[in-house]
Parts: C-alpha cells; sequence; structure tokens
C-alpha cells in the first residue's frame, strides 16, 4: 500500500476514503467543480487538510506544505502549465531542475555540468523537441513543455506519482507518448493518481475509477465495470458538500 | 512525432563559429552596459585626462561602493518580484546608530558593525514577515521604513550629526589595499559572494524561480516565503554595510545621508539587466549597471556639466535600458526561433509561431 487515506477534510473536499497500492494507476473523475484538484493538492499538501488522515508509504503523512510532499517523495505534475508549472522566460534546464535541485546540488553547490547533463538526459530520454537546454521554454510547443515537464517529474522517481489533467492543451502524438510514460511509471513500482476530466482517458489508462461530486465520492468503478453512463450517472449524482470543523 | 535530439545535436555543432559567437553574445545581454561602460570611460577621458587620475579613480571606488552594493541588495529583492524602497534611509539609519554606538556608547568597532547589521537584519526580518505572512506589498511596507528609518536616524542624532574620530572606523573608508580603497574592496567581496549565491547555489536558483513563477516554485517543493524572506534581510544587511561605509567616508553620523540611493539602485539593477517583474537578472550586469551610473555621475561632474543637465542624462540612460531591455526580451527566443524553423514542415512553422506570441491562449499543437 503506497497511499491511505481515510476521512480526509479539507476546504470544498471529504470526507474522503481512498487506497492506492504500488502499480496501480486511479482516476478521478468529476465534473467541473467536484474537488478533482483539492483531492490531488490536499494529498501533495498543497492545499491544507482539515481533517481525517494519510498513510504514505507505511508512514503517517501530514503534509503542511508542498515542500512536505515533495520531501515525502510525491510528485505533483499540476492541471495549468502556463500558471503552476513553468518558468516561461527561464531556460529549459532549468525547469527540468526545478524539483531536484536539492539533491542535484552536494551541500548547496549547484554543479552546472551536473545540471546540464540532468537536462540534456531529459530532453533525450522524453524527446523534447528544441534546439539547446538553454532556450527560454516559453519557446517550445504545449506538447514538448509538456514532456519536459513529465520528465522532470519521473527524474525524481516519485512512490506516488499525482497528474491533474496531464494532457491539457497537448496534441494526439505527446498524448499517446505522456500515456505510455504514465503506465511505465507504474510499472516500475510508482502508485500514480489521475484527476481528469476526459472520461475516455481515464479508462484507457486506470485500474480503478473513482467519482468525486460535491467533494465526496459517489462512486468506485474497477477495470470490469467501466462503463461512461454509470460513471457520467454517478458524477451527477447529487452530493451535498459537508462542511466540517477542523479536528484533526 | 518524429524525435528531433539527433537533428538537435546536429545543428548546434554544424553552426558556424560566427553566428555561435553571436549567439553567444545575445544570451548575454548585460554585454551591452559593460560596452557602455567602456564607451563612457574612454569618452570622458579623452574629454580630461584628469578623469583617470588615481585619487578620481579611487573616489569612484567608494561611489561605486556605495551604489553598486545596495544595487546589489536590492536586485535580491526584485529577482524575486518585490521592490525595496527602504535601503537609502535604511543606509542613513544604519550609519547613524554605528556611529552613535560606536561614540557615545564606546562600543568597539567589531560589536558596533555586527550590533549594526544585526539591526538591518531585523529591519529585514520584519520586511519579510509583512510581505509573505501578511501580505503587503512590498511596495508599502518598505516604503513605512523609508519614511519610519529615517526618523529614528535623526531621533538618535536630535539633528546634531555625530563626529566620529578615530583610524579604525574613519580608516573603513580612507583605508585602501595596494591602492584599491577599502570600500571598493567590499563591493567585490559582495559581488562575487552574491555571484556565487544566485548561480552557483540551489538557494540562488530557488531565488529566481519564486521570481519566475511563485506558484510553480511553490508547487515544485520550493519554501518561497523563505526565499522571499532571505532577500529582504539581504537587502537590509547590505544597506548597513553602505550606511557604515558612508559615515566612514564622512566622519559624521548624518541622518540625511544616501537621500534618494534607493532609487539609485533600483535604477542600477534595471540598467544592468534585471526584470522589475522577478526571476531574471545577473550579478554581472547589475555590477556594470552601477559602474555606468557612477562614471557618469562623475565624468559629469568632472566635465562641470550643470546638476540639472545631470539628472536629465540620468534619466535618458534609464529610459533607453528600459527600451533595450524590451527589445531584447520581444527578440528572445525569436532569432533563434528562425533559425531553427528553416528546415521544418510549413505547418509547424505556423504552430510555433503562435507559440510565441501566445501567451494565454490555449497552447498550440506540436
Amino acid at each position: 500500500m503506497v497511499l491511505k487515506v481515510e476521512e480526509l477534510t479539507a476546504e470544498g473536499l471529504g470526507p474522503v476514503d481512498l487506497e492506492i497500492r504500488e502499480r496501480e494507476i486511479v482516476g478521478i473523475a468529476g465534473l467541473m467543480g467536484s474537488g478533482r484538484s483539492r483531492l490531488v493538492h490536499t494529498i501533495f499538501g498543497a492545499q491544507p487538510a482539515t481533517g481525517g488522515a494519510m498513510t504514505l508509504a507505511g508512514r503517517p503523512h501530514h503534509p503542511r506544505s508542498a515542500k512536505d510532499g515533495v520531501d515525502a517523495g510525491i510528485t505533483l505534475v499540476p492541471e495549468d502549465r502556463k500558471q503552476q508549472s513553468l518558468l516561461p522566460d527561464a531556460p529549459i534546464r532549468w525547469n527540468v531542475s526545478l524539483i531536484d535541485l536539492p539533491r542535484l546540488a552536494s551541500r548547496g553547490y549547484l554543479s552546472p555540468k551536473r545540471e546540464r547533463r540532468l537536462a540534456e538526459q531529459v530532453i533525450r530520454d522524453y524527446s523534447v523537441r528544441c534546439q539547446s537546454a538553454d532556450q527560454p521554454i516559453r519557446a517550445l510547443s504545449g506538447g514538448n513543455q509538456q514532456r519536459a515537464i513529465f520528465g522532470r517529474a519521473m527524474v525524481t522517481s516519485p512512490r506516488l506519482l499525482l497528474l491533474d489533467e496531464p494532457t491539457r492543451g497537448v496534441d494526439v502524438g505527446a498524448k499517446a507518448e505522456i500515456y505510455r510514460l504514465t503506465e511505465q511509471v507504474a510499472d516500475d513500482g510508482a502508485a500514480v493518481l489521475v484527476a481528469s476530466s476526459e472520461l475516455e482517458e481515464l479508462m484507457h489508462l486506470c485500474t480503478r475509477i473513482l467519482v468525486l461530486s460535491g467533494g465526496r465520492i459517489s462512486g468506485t468503478f474497477n477495470r470490469s465495470e467501466f462503463s461512461k453512463e454509470a460513471i457520467v450517472g454517478a458524477a451527477a449524482r447529487h452530493l451535498e458538500p459537508v462542511t466540517t470543523g477542523g479536528i484533526r | 512525432m518524429s524525435i528531433t535530439a539527433t537533428r538537435r545535436t546536429t545543428d548546434a555543432g554544424s553552426a558556424p563559429i560566427g553566428s555561435r559567437f553571436t549567439r553567444r553574445l545575445s544570451e548575454t545581454p548585460e554585454i551591452g552596459v559593460v560596452l557602455a561602460c567602456v564607451v563612457v570611460f574612454i569618452g570622458v577621458f579623452l574629454a580630461k585626462s584628469s578623469f583617470a587620475n588615481t585619487a578620481n579613480l579611487q573616489e569612484m571606488g567608494r561611489n561605486l561602493a556605495e551604489f553598486g552594493i545596495l544595487a546589489i541588495g536590492e536586485s535580491f529583492v526584485i529577482l524575486t518580484g518585490g521592490i525595496d524602497l527602504s535601503v537609502g534611509s535604511l543606509a542613513a539609519l544604519a550609519g547613524v546608530f554605528a556611529s552613535w554606538l560606536f561614540v557615545n556608547e564606546g562600543l568597539p568597532l567589531g560589536p558596533t558593525i555586527l550590533v549594526t547589521l544585526l539591526l538591518c537584519a531585523a529591519v529585514g526580518v520584519m520586511h519579510g514577515l509583512f510581505v509573505t505572512r501578511l501580505n503587503v506589498p512590498p511596495f508599502v511596507i518598505t516604503l513605512v521604513t523609508y519614511t519610519a528609518a529615517r526618523g529614528a536616524a535623526e531621533a538618535i542624532t536630535k539633528s546634531v550629526p555625530i563626529t566620529i574620530s578615530g583610524n579604525g572606523y574613519l580608516g573603513l573608508s580612507r583605508n585602501d589595499i595596494g591602492g584599491v580603497p577599502l570600500p571598493a574592496v567590499v563591493f567585490v567581496l559582495v559581488a562575487v559572494v552574491a555571484w556565487f549565491v544566485l548561480e552557483r547555489t540551489y538557494f540562488g536558483r530557488q531565488v529566481y524561480a519564486v521570481g519566475g513563477n511563485p506558484e510553480a516554485a511553490r508547487l515544485a517543493g520550493i519554501r518561497t516565503t523563505r526565499r522571499i524572506m532571505s532577500t529582504y534581510v539581504v537587502s537590509g544587511v547590505l544597506a548597513g554595510i553602505v550606511g557604515i561605509l558612508i559615515t566612514a567616508r564622512l566622519g559624521v553620523g548624518d541622518p540625511s545621508v544616501a537621500t534618494g540611493y534607493e532609487l539609485d539602485a533600483i535604477a542600477a539593477a534595471v540598467i544592468g539587466g534585471v526584470s522589475l517583474f522577478g526571476g531574471q537578472g545577473r550579478i554581472l550586469g547589475i555590477a556594470a549597471g552601477a559602474v555606468l551610473l557612477v562614471l557618469i555621475n562623475d565624468g559629469m561632474i568632472v566635465l562641470n556639466v550643470s546638476p540639472y543637465y545631470q539628472q536629465i542624462v540620468l534619466g535618458v540612460v534609464l529610459a533607453i535600458a528600459i527600451t533595450a531591455d524590451r527589445l531584447r526580451a520581444k527578440r528572445m527566443g525569436r532569432p533563434r526561433k528562425l533559425q531553427m524553423l528553416k528546415g521544418q514542415a510549413p505547418g509547424e512553422t505556423a504552430n510555433s509561431a503562435g507559440a510565441d506570441s501566445a501567451t494565454s491562449s490555449s497552447p498550440p499543437v506540436g
């Protein structure tokens, strides 16, 4: 078991229970505003939890910031590339090393050589189409930006990978590549949680889909039970958001 | 989607040396400021050779230390997307406070400097707390210190400047190492340390990241509040150093010194290529910006230009620097793109060009 979430609540979310194992890709479906991103951000630590308990790899997980999430071995690929992922004017190199900086540095010293090697590795392994690692990342197309962002998430070798709308604004080719990479990460032993508004995407990728409505889980579907109608039905089921106090 | 990794490397490898050199130049935007420094220096020197005599060079070295150290501190804050308007007033307060400790309280020089810099660091922490915890705009909270620090300096002196005697303190400005005045040595040290921190430590990179996109930095696990806080501390401490150097040069703790220096510091940073939006700018440029300001200031004094025109000239230089910065920002990525696109299909050309201009709309296919 990688992640176990019990009675998790946060602003506009919960109580939510869920479990993810190694090598599992779990999807989160739901309509706009159903709390998909909120759930992902709360597990990561980017949004404070108000109650409940989480266990990550057997240890209690009470992240109070995104930094705690990263330190615990979680990596998030956020929904909005421009607002939440990129340093648009900075070189690809800087963007790619961003999460891995503390590990890349030794005693605070950041070796330009090691950083360049990392960046070139990501560019090669994730087929980022660019002229050099020193190009500003905003000069790349959406698909290539997303490959670079995926690459930087992968090189942190997370035990839990959180994907929020991983294929938004990318072309078909990059999409297929991202699906392949996601499956690869899971095969390598990580747990993956994917929040997406594209049902086909979730049905293609996931072993299990949780449906959120009003911040709570309104349905759980295993692969054999996948059907568009049932999932959409669960998403449309009206659940009143529960407002709970800050018991922890 | 074919993979172009091989193409990419051959492109870079087969580029003619000339174009690689010009690309290198275009990636070193500071070169313009450095060239401007050389041109101004030679120009003034040809008009009046006394400009380059030892006494004047030493005087410029002391001025450079004051502008340059403030500009470096200011730049740390600006890199995170903030601004510190307090540095001039804080320098004045630090100078008065240090001379008060040294003269009235009889503290030895070392502890005097230490206590003064601690005070300045505390002011920096306060700025950082207001900005990060209470979300007060940096402009506003440092404006508070801008006013209050000078008031505090006046309260300490009660309008009677404190006269400093003793070679130890005054020597901070008057002594030299091999002809180079001590303040200039301090400036070089500060610049080297700042360069190392910003370009060779992950702390420095995180400072850039916070300025480049605070939300992306936070979600990448960077403690953005700490980074922001530390830049205000750096700025405060460097303002304290400048305050002490000024009093050592003048021989008095005077609350009215360093008026308007915050604007000079910001100007030096901007001239040196620091973006006021944060996330961009390097020490080489900042130092060159400070050198250029000092050369122009001093050059005009040597050439007996009327003070009215001095202000105008400085304004024009700033305007040129800002224009050059905007033009460079518009060009960045584009000329290199054009090169890259020559061998690509027309459809991709259109898409990638869209990526360049569209800043908010949906990302293009590619």
